[in-house]
């Protein structure tokens, strides 16, 4: 079937002030993806388009971006899912700046997952075997561990729109993924990055990042979570 | 697209020497054709046509070691099973293959294979 793509295109190297939309028209299966049109369109109509792109199948998550309206990976975005597949807008990431075309910076986005410090903490000695740790407690922290680091759900977060300071939920759930891990003992030094206007308590329960996640972690679950947690160490 | 097809239908685990030449007919074709690459983004930031073409240009060379390295070691060992020559052969192939392309041909070294605590024997399972 053909399928008018609407691609959201920005140069900054032509000197060009502003981004434009170019349409494609593109033969496609409805079994496909929005990645393989993406593909099309570079290979056989304009070379010039850049986007990420890795695994294509889903667990790398390069290629995150807006679809129809939606974030969600290029490549698990099945044309016969939509309500019209013949007509796809494709833009990239909101609120993130634009290198090119799709392609947005990500800069942002990891300094603040490094911000919470997304790895283990322990004071005490290590143990001479490894740390154990019971099927329960692993189940505490185990769909936190699914994140891909796609930055879908923090670019589709309104509050992260209006407040960029706002550490955002794909770093709030890693933050979770520490705090709550039995063999963790950073829990103080965790907090305060926390405990303030611009971490937990920015997130007012959208759910724009659990619709948008592409692994479907609920992730507004998780900070609610850490929201419980700090006021009961509060009182 | 046509490296990758050609290479997952003829150069997999189940190799037979007719269809391994076949596909390394292939991939000299490609790489004559790939001599007239055009590049149609011409910036220097972000240009994603450049780098596919440069990794192209690796995934040929790759591929021809490949095939060529699949047709060189007449025998079945491990992930590849040649069909005409089913049986491992520890006598004459128990080494490991060191390839080297010198002036655009590709030249094969051995190194023997480093045996410690289990001694190689017959599979049966």
């Amino acid at each position: 079937m053909q399928v008018k793509v609407k691609v959201f295109r920005f140069n900054p190297e032509n000197g060009e002030k502003k981004p434009r939309f170019d349409e494609f028209t593109v033969e496609a299966d409805p079994k496909e993806k929005v990645l393989d049109l993406l593909h099309r369109i570079k290979w056989e109509q304009d070379g010039t388009l850049a986007f990420r792109r890795s695994c294509a199948h889903g667990i790398c998550g390069s290629c995150a971006m807006k679809i129809n309206g939606a974030n969600m990976l290029a490549c698990e975005a099945n044309l016969a899912n939509f309500r019209d597949p013949t007509r796809i807008t494709v833009e990239p990431l909101q609120s993130l700046p634009i290198l090119k075309d799709l392609v947005v910076d990500l800069r942002d986005f990891f300094k603040k997952y490094e911000i919470v410090k997304p790895y283990l903490i322990n004071r005490t000695q290590p143990p001479s075997q490894e740390r154990l740790q019971s099927p329960e407690d692993r189940a505490l922290i185990d769909e936190a561990t699914w994140c891909i680091l796609c930055a879908a759900c923090t670019t589709s977060c309104p509050s992260n729109w209006k407040n960029p300071q706002f550490l955002g939920p794909a770093a709030l759930l890693k933050s979770y993924r520490y705090c709550f891990d039995t063999r963790d003992e950073g829990i103080s030094e965790r907090i305060h990055v926390l405990d303030n206007n611009d971490g937990v308590w920015r997130c007012h329960t959208i759910f724009n990042c659990v619709e948008a996640c592409p692994k479907e972690i609920n992730i507004t679950w998780h900070i609610s979570q850490l929201k419980k947690k700090l006021v009961s160490r509060e009182y | 697209l046509e490296l990758q097809e050609t290479m997952m239908s003829k150069v997999g685990v189940f190799r037979e020497e007719k269809i391994l030449q076949e596909a390394l007919d292939k991939v000299h074709e490609l790489e004559k054709r790939a001599e007239n690459i055009q590049i149609d983004d011409k910036g220097m930031k972000f240009n994603t046509d450049l780098t596919e073409a440069m990794e192209l240009d690796n995934l040929l060379h790759f591929a021809e070691l490949i095939v060529k390295g699949a047709l060189n070691r007449q025998e079945s060992r491990g992930a590849q099973y040649r069909r005409d020559f089913p049986k491992r052969d520890d006598a004459n192939w128990l080494k490991h293959t060191i390839a080297v392309k010198k002036d655009g041909k590709i030249e094969f070294d051995y190194k023997p294979v480093v045996i410690t605590k289990f001694q190689p024997k017959e599979r049966k399972y």
